[in-house]
């Protein structure tokens, strides 16, 4: 330390100075406008707090007349020290903390504001925690300091009385800045412990908890003795909430550097009455309160059973009860949410007891309040703040009774809870009441939301409470949907309807509830409310029973009596906004599950679409879901000739369709074309999807192999072929010189598998339609993946009979092999999505389809074409694309070339064909592994790039070993100069020692793999655990 | 307790205290009622400002036995379109890598919230499936449409 170096003297002056302008300049309100100019002005600052004299600086600072300057000077004390605390000697550390502790007891002593005492107190407990700091009882020190009017070294206050001398002799001003430092000094230290693993060893802590607890206990101690007299606290009393939150923090000490034993539980009793006593006292409830929850949720073994029934009498007390009067009255203020909070924290604690075991007259006061909480003013969540904390007990306890339930073999000692939990989900039904819609009008969505939560955890609680309470549960709440229904009392029915859907989870699939449901669906009211017979239902309840009807499929399932008039009911609902798409899902579903019921209603079903498709809520995902049903019930329709006509209804007015979207190409309305074509094929997939049979289909036949692919049926050639047609001339009308994009594609993919794995149907289509498709799109459109995709699923329909389609899967492999030659050819025009969707497609075609690109070893003849001349082969050009895809900066088609390889690896090793091409790609596929393992490719490819590897070491270990030494050896003239492995000759070698020992397993690969990759790539590469 | 089960207790109290505006994440309790602590059921709504606001995803989330040594799973259901997600719903991001940037001290919250981030600002760098990241590559408004179409499909309220 350099405070009366002479000689510097005028320019420690000009600093000062400098720092004093600065600082009033910095709380200038002129400036408060001008963020650069602040941030100038702090910029400057720092660097005077960071400077050679900034020790003179805070010194003198502090002893200014100004609050902010001396402010600032303390400020400046904690920033110097944690920058030069190492550069200073023993003596002069002495130095400096007896000065700060000097400036301490002028400032509290001159009535210093708390601002500046906190600030004074952080720099010290700053030095507290330095390595070697000259300070071991820092609490008491700067007690007996304040006590002595100076400074007093530690060396004369060893065998001071903290309790019964020191503080006794304070002023309340000195005590309350006491306070100051103690809480600071403990989160100070509480912070600290968590940064790292710290040893407690390094600092005195255990001694100063001892003189922490002392201090606390002596304030609360003298507190309550003035309430005690009569004395009236007042609502900002400093000193009480002080002292409190100082019990807290040391608290958090104790249990961090697990010093439970410095002062053993017994010892702290009396502060811990002394806070639970707090809680009396007006202006130090909610603090007391607070701190108590905390600890009560703590679960440690602070408090003795004194204290928790003096936590009872609290709570039970009339003082306790009238903030829950409060809440029961609307407000929800913090005073009386903490209250509350405090109240859960204690039932928790004896929340068996509580349901389970006989109580005392206080223990039933609280399970009535845990009842009454549910009763607050408001809607949950938005108004009241209460319910959903409730709630959250409730649920709490239902878990944990639960598993007594579970394991319990005396059932009967838990009727009480059962009693309580059902009473409890009764107190809650009145909660979930939806608002009117125009009270909702003025909810933002953030309310929505908040109340929308609330719904889901009551939904929570009573799936909680179900494997207690069994089917009288569902029977409470279908009482209430009855009654409510026939009353037409909308808000009531929504909720018992939206409790019993959620009920379904643990109903529907077993029958226990069924007649509790039969009692809702087969009375009157509910026919009439299907039917539309007077009953107008607002759309709320409505969205909320057709959800319901969803989550209980396999109800309706076995009640197929019902299916008509629910799924009138459905129909209906298709026309109501927020109904449309959960009702469209319910209908497509129960269609679909009951399709056999419902072929009568066929006719029907198809009106009732004919009136929908015009109405605004029929949108693509709606409409297409519909139709997925009534084609499901058309397929159940035993002759064809009888479902001809009823799919030529429906599909000959999305031919008319297609037509006017064409016309609105014609009149340049291409975005209004382009949505209304994928509306077309969307439905139309979707009515191939739903006509597809019922259950397993078994494609595989013993019938010939080489038969034909495509024979004559009524839908081909039969009067059922103007369906056919219906369907081929939409696509031919929204493909052909349309401006297609990608969702047209996928729809039009869709209607071609829609056929794939049907014997025959309108869907069945010529199997060369879908390879004119696949080469219809153009080279580089978006969905080129999809196309593949369905590429691949056509060959995967006839792989039980390839011979069948040889010319089409040789027609698909020269389309592949066309696109990868054009890209070579022309790298500006390279795709990496038709790249991976090629190869994709190869790899996919390898298990069953492998002999027929094998065999094509040389190029396509075609006429005209002069390039495919000089074009290599068609297998040599596959296969050299797939190399430059191993090697290639595009994650998917390496991705897939790995696949590749690793399939063709996998081929049946008698194959000659097979193998000779194996062979020559060999040297090739080690060399560039090796390559990129050499931290060519990125972290992500490497998985990919060992799959390979394995196959290759396990499948052609021989012939490979030499392949990949030589990889190895001439890593140095592939990798470029900034990525010159790291990597010895030796190394290499152990490396392929270690992998071929390996023989191809997955761990060991890629760990040596992975580090030999780090290890090219510099350590930098390396995740940091 | 296990270390497992001990630490998903914690979290879950952690979660109920203090989680982010929109998102829900709960034990799954299956139809007997039970909760599965090392099974949540999540929402991740999309971020106020992007193409995916409005949107509320639901996410499956696994836990090994020696979670938290390794990672949960997180799993979008259904599975959901986008660059980072794989077909199979299970979203690829580098925190729930345990060979990555896995650390047992993050938390659920934390990762909700980083698959949040990811949905707006996915990473081209690891692919997960095909087909959102070739039309994000390629064809950025068909891209931005599809996940407009993806979150009317899933609206929060």
């Amino acid at each position: 330390m350099s405070v009366d170096i002479p000689g510097q003297a005028s320019d420690v002056l000009l600093l000062i100075n400098e720092a004093k302008t600065l600082v009033s300049q910095l709380y200038d309100p002129a400036n408060t406008g001008n963020p650069a100019k602040i941030k100038a002005i702090q910029e400057h600052l720092q660097r005077l707090q960071k400077g050679p004299q900034a020790w003179l600086i805070a010194n003198h600072l502090l002893a200014e007349d100004n609050t902010d300057l001396r402010f600032f000077g303390a400020l400046t004390f904690t920033v110097k020290i944690n920058q030069d605390w190492q550069h200073l000697s023993t003596e002069e550390a002495q130095e400096l903390l007896g000065r700060l502790i000097e400036h301490y007891v002028i400032l509290v002593n001159g009535g210093e504001r708390s601002l500046v005492v906190r600030k004074l107190a952080a720099s010290l407990a700053t030095i507290f925690l330095k390595p070697n700091a000259p300070w071991t009882r820092a609490l008491c020190n700067l007690a007996a300091s304040l006590a002595n009017g100076k400074h007093v070294s530690e060396e004369h206050c060893k065998d001071v009385d903290l309790r019964h001398t020191v503080l006794p002799a304070l002023s309340e001003r000195q005590v309350t800045s006491l306070l100051y430092f103690s809480n600071i000094l403990g989160e100070e230290i509480h912070r600290w412990s968590s940064e790292a693993r710290r040893n407690r060893d390094d600092h005195p802590i255990a001694e100063n908890i001892k003189d922490a607890f002392v201090l606390v206990d002596v304030v609360l101690g003298h507190i309550l003795q003035q309430v005690a007299s009569g004395a009236h606290l007042s609502d900002g009393d400093d000193l009480g909430t002080e002292v409190i939150s100082s019990y807290q923090t040391w608290m958090y000490v104790r249990s961090a550097f697990q010093l439970r034993d410095t002062i053993p539980v017994s010892q702290l009793a009396p502060t811990t009455t002394h806070v639970i006593q707090c809680m009396s006292i007006p202006s130090l409830s909610k603090t007391a309160t607070e701190v108590l929850v905390e600890l009560i949720d703590w679960r440690d073994t602070i408090f003795s059973p004194e204290h928790i029934s003096a936590i009872l009498d609290y709570i039970v007390c009339d003082y306790g009860t009238a903030h829950i009067a409060s809440l029961m009255e609307g407000d929800f203020e913090d005073e009386n949410m903490i209250f509350l909070e405090l109240l859960l924290a204690y039932s928790t604690l004896q929340q068996r007891d509580l349901l389970t075991k006989p109580l005392d007259p206080q223990h039933d006061k609280v399970l009535a309040l845990l009842h009454m909480l549910f009763k607050a003013p408001g809607y949950a969540s938005v108004d009241d703040s209460a319910s959903p904390l409730v709630l959250e007990w409730w649920t709490e306890v239902a878990d944990d009774l639960q598993e007594i339930y579970l394991d319990s073999e005396e059932q009967a000692g838990l009727e009480p809870a059962k009693h309580n939990l059902a009473r409890a989900a009764l107190d809650c039904f009145e909660k979930l009441k939806y608002p009117t819609p125009e009270e909702l009008q003025s909810w933002g969505d953030d309310d929505r939301n908040e109340f929308g939560a609330f719904r889901r955890d009551v939904c929570d609680f009573l799936l909680a409470i179900y494997p207690m309470l069994g089917v009288e549960l569902v029977q409470v709440f279908q009482e209430r949907a009855r009654s409510s229904l026939q009353q037409q009392d909308w808000r009531t029915f929504e909720a018992a309807i939206f409790c019993v859907a959620q009920l379904s989870e643990a109903v529907d699939e077993n029958q226990h509830a069924d007649e509790c449901l039969n009692s809702i669906f087969f009375c009157d009211e509910f026919a009439n409310l299907c039917e539309g017979n007077g009953v107008a239902i607002p759309d709320k309840p409505r969205q909320t029973l057709v959800d319901m009807l969803g989550k209980y499929q396999s109800y309706f399932e076995r009640t197929q009596a019902l299916l008509p008039r629910v799924l009138t009911f459905l129909f209906a609902s298709l026309n109501v906004g927020p109904c449309a798409p959960a009702a469209s899902r319910s209908i497509a579903y129960l269609c679909n599950s009951c399709r056999n019921a419902l072929t009568l209603e066929l006719p029907a079903f198809i009106d009732q679409f004919e009136s929908f498709r015009f109405k605004p809520t029929a949108t693509a995902q709606t409409m297409e879901k519909v139709l997925e049903g009534i084609a499901a019930i058309i397929q159940t329709v035993p002759e064809d000739e009888a479902k001809a006509p009823y799919l030529e209804r429906i599909l000959r007015i999305f031919h008319e369709q297609a037509t006017a979207a064409r016309e609105e190409v014609v009149n340049g309305l291409i975005e209004q074309a382009q949505s209304h074509a994928q509306l077309v094929l969307r439905c139309i997939a979707s009515v191939g999807k739903g006509l597809r049979a019922d259950g397993e289909i078994n494609l595989d036949s013993n019938d010939d192999k080489e038969a034909d692919a495509y024979p004559p049926t009524f839908w081909n050639m039969g009067s059922g072929a103007v369906v056919q047609s219906h369907i081929m001339e939409s696509m031919q009308l929204l493909m052909t010189g349309f401006p297609v994009d990608v969702a047209i594609i996928e729809a039009a993919c869709d209607i071609l598998k829609a056929g794939y794995t049907e014997r025959t149907g309108p869907y069945v289509f010529p199997p060369m339609m879908t390879v004119n498709f696949v080469k219809s799109i153009p080279l580089g459109s978006a969905g080129t993946d999809i196309v593949m995709g369905t590429a691949s699923a056509f060959l995967a329909s006839h792989s039980s009979h390839p011979q069948r389609i040889r010319d089409e899967t040789v027609a698909l492999i020269i389309h592949v092999y066309d696109t990868f030659c054009w890209m070579h050819e022309k790298p500006e025009c390279y795709d990496p999505e038709v790249a991976n969707s090629g190869i994709d497609f190869l790899t996919r075609l390898l298990p069953k389809y492998h002999s027929f690109l094998f065999a094509l070893t040389s190029a396509p003849q075609e006429p005209g074409q002069t390039t495919s001349q000089q074009r290599p082969s068609v297998l040599e050009a596959i296969l050299n694309f797939t190399l430059i895809s191993l090697q290639g900066p595009e994650p998917l088609p390496l991705r897939s070339a790995s696949q590749f390889w690793v399939s063709v690896l996998n081929l049946p090793s008698d194959d000659p064909a097979i193998q000779n091409a194996i062979r020559e790609c060999l040297p090739a596929i080690c060399r560039i592994l090796m390559s990129q393992f050499a931290g060519r490719c990125a972290r992500s490819d490497l998985e990919h790039l060992c799959e390979v590897l394995r196959k290759v070491i396990f499948k052609q270990q021989g012939a490979a070993r030499p392949h990949l030494a030589a990889a190895l050896a001439g890593l140095d003239e592939v990798v470029d100069q900034h990525q010159r492995p790291s990597v010895s000759p030796e190394e290499r070698q152990r490396l392929l020692a270690s992998l071929l020992a390996a023989r191809g397993a997955k761990m060991q690969t890629s760990q040596l793999i992975r580090t030999f990759w780090v290890k090219c790539r510099g350590a930098g590469f390396d995740y940091v655990g | 307790m296990s270390l497992c089960i001990n630490r998903l207790t914690e979290e879950r109290k952690q979660w109920r205290r203090d989680h982010p505006f929109g998102f829900y994440a709960r034990p799954h309790r299956n139809p007997q009622g039970a909760l599965d602590l090392k099974r949540w059921e999540c929402g991740i709504p999309g971020k106020a400002q992007t193409l995916w606001e409005g949107g509320l995803f639901k996410l499956d989330v696994t836990f090994p036995d020696e979670y938290p040594t390794k990672p949960p799973k997180c799993k979008f259901v259904p599975p959901l379109f986008h660059p980072n997600v794989y077909p199979s719903g299970t979203v690829c991001l580098s925190i729930l890598n345990e060979e990555e940037a896995w650390k047992p001290a993050i938390t659920i919250k934390q990762i909700l919230l980083g698959i949040q981030d990811l949905l707006d600002d996915p990473n081209p760098e690891s692919p997960a499936q095909a087909e959102a990241y070739n039309l994000f590559k390629k064809d950025r408004p068909a891209y931005e449409r599809r996940v407009k179409q993806v979150v009317r499909e899933n609206p929060a309220l």
